[in-house]
């Protein structure tokens, strides 16, 4: 992606504003120090530290309230500066890096829980709250929020929306999408609107109107801010179950996890294949210390919850399928770790090496690409051969942590997948060279998923640097990109809303 | 394990010589590796009880061998 | 007991116009590359103001953009004060939990917090509110310099030897402020025939001072090290948890191996009531509930020994939440209680929380084992009118054994 070119749009400086932004959230609330910008230019996706000030913004604003933002979205729009919304900074995506400096609105002071309906099964929160921390407070009625990312310890439910998030319990309890009843949204010209199911504040379904809720899942903060939101909760699981089967092969694996996705089984949360890259990854520093047996090259796991009447019929059933398909249980002990450890495998930077074996500080990334079951040995394997290509050229810049493959969900465990394969990237030792060749690795990725009838992003998001043009030039080009092109420019006239994300200034082309 | 590891009474160790061209190890003693060690085990049983009243035991013998 | 965890590179100050060094920015550079913040929904002080700022990551990132030249030091003077030196964000990010052990490489947000609250001091570049700080130190600074009989008026009436094989180490802070905690300390270990005995004249070593002035801590703690050998201390006992975890992780970092036995004075409590040598004689007949220390709990994973004390008190209905549950409360003093001074305000909101929590599980006491949680507590409930009673640990235990403190 090549530098846009802003000029046309004229913006403001920002800086010009820092008094009138004090005067609407308050002096505290209003961040200029070099540090406090510098460190929300980041979201949580590979970083280019080597041009890091260009990222970063003019100032960063905390609202506090749903007016707050709108008086912040009205002075943006009067001076056209632009602004950038930022939840937990966990997207992959990009959503949250600015392009084009501006304002940061940091929406995490908006943090509240307003209320938890345990009649109607709702809990009606602020942007900035984090799952994690809301079902501590819904387990005292008896209640769980099922959105279950990797960064489920640290999003918050704006970022969520904004990112129109996967969760791995998807395929049990449903992705962020099917979680929310209604939300407030400030537009970009400030005005303040409520969208849902029709009208209705607590409704998971109506046919009054146009599906205009759905319209604010994956705009990464590109058509307003999200500060008000009804969240759908289910019934805390009276138990869980996970477990984990090893097999001799890739193909058995596929074979068990297809079996596993159209046995019939209800409760499942979801089923996760490893595949050998992965296993061989994990058995470097295996996080639950559990040696594997060698002859064991994929694994898949089976992670169960509900009644305890079910879910004892549906292990039963689990453990007789894989049983069928050649698996070997890994032991309780395997399970119960890993399961618990789901959301942190990912993080420890020292997981990577070079040529030589030495530990090499990386930054993880997942290249999120959604997989129909047909395609996804080819594609798997294709995109080792992509990714190892750059390993092997670029020695200790790159790591390949193998696939995992999860059911994509929502609500179902059959037809596709959310097939990752996980890179990580040596951020400090990033040169523009290198940079160009980390997006050369992830424009191959991104045109091989279409090839194989994928799509691009199953739950980041498709605007990173990298797949961004794939998406819209190729992906959307059968009428979607158009269709956001108008919309965007219908309701952000002025083009301050997260500038240069989706290519979407390309809707102000003449 | 994919790489020789030092195993240790309740935890794996990486191989020194692999800690020593871009980042070095700190100083940290037993009392701190089983600190660490005990930590991570209450963390991963709070998790598990936060996501379901309880978690059903793994297969028995009878059960595998059936 | 020594927990040691530290990286020597940390001692090379990081100094205006002097370029960071590679070991620091791989340092800031290991947690950056998490970015899943695993550290900040569980951070008192970020959960209070909500700005990420604030958190482990937060100031990992700052030193980072520094080294990159993007940040100032100069600007950076506010950023290290928000830290109540907890340990929550060390001990849980994913580099210590999930590889620490592995690779003996971990997050140490404290130390760094320590750090560069010293390495900014040195240069003038102060926090706001350091001025209360820098008064407390001149407070402690006048007590060392006067009378033993100062330090020790606490001990008046209770005939403690100055020598023993147990010496108990009164700090500054429960000799001036919180003075019915060693108190009953003492009557309690007397009733059961172990009378500890005490320093004359102990030295400085507080978290303000750390935070400020390492050599002038360090000459504390070697004064410490030296009256308590001298005193003959095969086993020394702490009352206040935060000494606690200095003279279980930064003496030995500092100065080796220590001469003696370091114990907490729960854990040692605890034995004397499973010995049969404390004995119940009241009731208490309360609904109560406990609050982890700090220091005691994520800094030094020592949670058990007040639980057991707990449930073997006559008469009490407890219900304790989880030590894990835990890492993200605190009373809003602060390990250094250079937070509680610098940002009163936050402090306060800190521990209104957590008396909240408490409040929620039905308590009508909230017992603590640490006098800076005591007295912050106490001040919280005058403050806020929360209908809740803390109360120290050693004082139901002296209640219960029919000992007047």
């Amino acid at each position: 992606m090549s530098k846009i070119d802003f000029s046309k749009f004229n913006y403001g400086n920002a800086s010009d504003h820092i008094k009138e932004l004090e005067d609407i959230v308050g002096k505290e609330n209003v961040l200029t120090n070099m540090h406090d910008r510098a460190m929300r230019a980041a979201s949580c996706a590979p970083f280019p530290m080597q041009r890091w000030g260009e990222h970063v913004p003019d100032v960063v604003v905390l609202p506090g309230s749903t007016e707050e933002v709108s008086a912040v979205m009205k002075l943006a729009d009067t001076y056209r500066l632009p602004v950038v919304p930022r939840g937990a900074g966990a997207g992959l995506a990009d959503g949250a890096h600015p392009l084009a400096k501006g304002i940061v609105l940091d929406m995490k002071r908006m943090s509240e829980i307003l209320e938890v309906d345990d009649v109607n099964r709702t809990a009606t929160v602020q942007p900035g709250v984090n799952m994690q921390e809301l079902n501590k407070v819904l387990e005292k009625v008896g209640m769980f929020f099922t959105d279950d990312p990797a960064s489920y310890g640290t999003s918050v439910i704006g970022g969520r929306i904004g990112t129109n998030g996967w969760s791995v319990g998807g395929a049990g309890g449903g992705h962020i999408a099917n979680l929310v009843c209604s939300m407030e949204v400030v537009l970009p010209d400030g005005e303040v609107i409520q969208v849902g199911k029709g009208g209705a504040k607590k409704c998971r379904n109506s046919s009054s109107g146009y599906r205009l809720l759905e319209l604010f899942f994956g705009h990464q903060g590109t058509l307003g801010v999200v500060t008000e939101i009804v969240l759908d909760c289910a019934p805390k699981p009276a138990c869980e179950f996970p477990s984990f089967f090893g097999f001799n092969s890739y193909e058995e694996a596929y074979e068990c996890l297809f079996q596993f996705g159209i046995s019939g089984i209800k409760c499942a949360v979801n089923y996760i294949m490893y595949d050998d890259e992965k296993i061989d990854f994990l058995r470097r520093d295996d996080e639950a210390w559990i040696p594997l047996p060698p002859n064991i090259k994929c694994a898949v796991m089976a992670t169960l919850a509900g009644t305890v009447g079910e879910v004892t019929a549906a292990k039963n059933q689990i453990l007789s399928i894989a049983k069928r398909m050649g698996g070997a249980y890994l032991g309780e002990e395997q399970a119960w770790g890993d399961w618990a450890t789901r959301h942190d495998r990912y993080h420890v930077a020292e997981h990577c090496r070079n040529k030589e074996g030495q530990v090499v500080l990386m930054s993880w990334h997942c290249e999120d690409n959604c997989m129909i079951h047909s395609n996804l040995p080819k594609f798997t394997h294709g995109l080792h051969d992509i990714v190892k290509k750059y390993v092997d050229k670029y020695d200790g810049i790159f790591n390949d942590a193998g696939c995992f493959i999860y059911g994509g969900g929502p609500y179902r465990t059959w037809g596709d997948y959310l097939a990752e394969v996980d890179v990580f990237l040596n951020e400090t030792a990033m040169t523009p060279e290198l940079w160009e060749a980390w997006l050369d690795m992830k424009r191959e990725i991104a045109d091989f998923t279409l090839d194989c009838e994928g799509s691009v992003s199953i739950c980041h998001g498709g605007c990173r640097e990298g797949d961004v043009d794939v998406v819209t030039d190729r992906e959307l080009a059968g009428g979607s990109f158009m269709l956001m092109k108008k919309i965007k420019k219908m309701l952000d006239p002025n083009n301050i809303m997260n500038p240069g994300k989706y290519n979407l200034q390309r809707a102000y082309e003449d | 394990m994919a790489e020789k590891v030092i195993k240790k009474a309740d935890h794996y160790e990486v191989e020194p010589w692999r800690m020593k061209e871009f980042i070095q190890q700190q100083e940290m003693n037993g009392e701190a590796i089983s600190k660490i060690v005990k930590d991570r085990m209450n963390y991963l049983t709070w998790m598990h009880r936060q996501e379901a009243y309880q978690c059903l035991q793994g297969y028995t013998e009878a059960e595998l061998s059936k | 007991m020594e927990i040691l965890s530290y990286k020597k590179f940390y001692d090379d100050p990081i100094q205006k116009g002097k370029p960071v060094a590679k070991t620091m920015e791989t340092d800031c550079y290991a947690v950056f590359a998490c970015r899943h913040k695993f550290c900040r929904e569980w951070c008192p002080d970020y959960v209070a103001e909500r700005n990420e700022s604030y958190s482990s990551y937060g100031m990992h990132t700052s030193l980072l953009a520094l080294s990159r030249g993007q940040a100032k030091l100069e600007e950076m003077g506010n950023e290290f004060i928000h830290c109540l030196e907890c340990g929550q964000c060390e001990l849980k990010c994913p580099n210590t939990m999930f590889g620490g052990d592995f690779y003996k490489y971990s997050t140490t947000t404290v130390d760094l917090v320590r750090k560069m609250r010293r390495d900014l001091y040195a240069q003038g570049i102060k926090y706001d509110g350091i001025e209360e700080v820098e008064k407390t130190i001149e407070e402690h600074k006048q007590y060392d310099a006067g009378a033993d009989a100062e330090l020790t008026s606490w001990a008046e009436g209770l005939d403690l030897p100055r020598k023993g094989d147990v010496v108990m180490y009164v700090d500054y802070y429960n000799a001036f402020q919180t003075r019915e905690v060693p108190i009953a300390a003492a009557k309690i270990l007397k009733a059961a025939g172990a009378a500890p005995a005490i320093l004359d004249h102990p030295a400085i070593t507080t978290g303000e001072l750390l935070d400020t002035d390492l050599d002038a801590w360090l000459d504390g703690a070697k004064r410490n090290v030296e009256a308590l050998k001298a005193a003959g201390a095969k086993k020394v006992i702490l009352v206040n948890p935060h000494e606690y975890s200095y003279f279980v992780k930064e003496y030995p970092h500092y100065l080796g191996t220590l001469p003696f036995e370091v114990v907490y004075i729960t854990d040692y409590v605890n034995e004397l009531i499973k010995d049969g040598k404390i004995k119940f004689v009241k009731e208490f007949n309360k609904k109560v509930t406990y609050h982890d220390p700090c220091s005691l709990n994520k800094l030094c994973g020592n949670y058990q020994a007040p639980r057991e004390i707990i449930a073997a008190l006559p008469g009490v209905h407890a219900d304790i939440e989880d030590p894990v549950i835990q890492w993200k409360y605190c009373c809003g003093n602060g390990v250094s209680s250079a937070f509680r001074k610098a940002l009163p305000d936050i402090s306060y909101k800190i521990s209104t929380e957590r008396m909240e929590r408490a409040n929620d599980v039905g308590a009508e006491v909230l017992i603590v084992a640490c006098p800076h949680c005591k007295d912050m507590f106490a001040e919280t409930k005058t403050k806020s009118g929360i209908n809740i009673e803390p109360v120290h640990i050693l004082e139901i235990v002296a209640e219960c054994m029919g000992i007047e403190v």
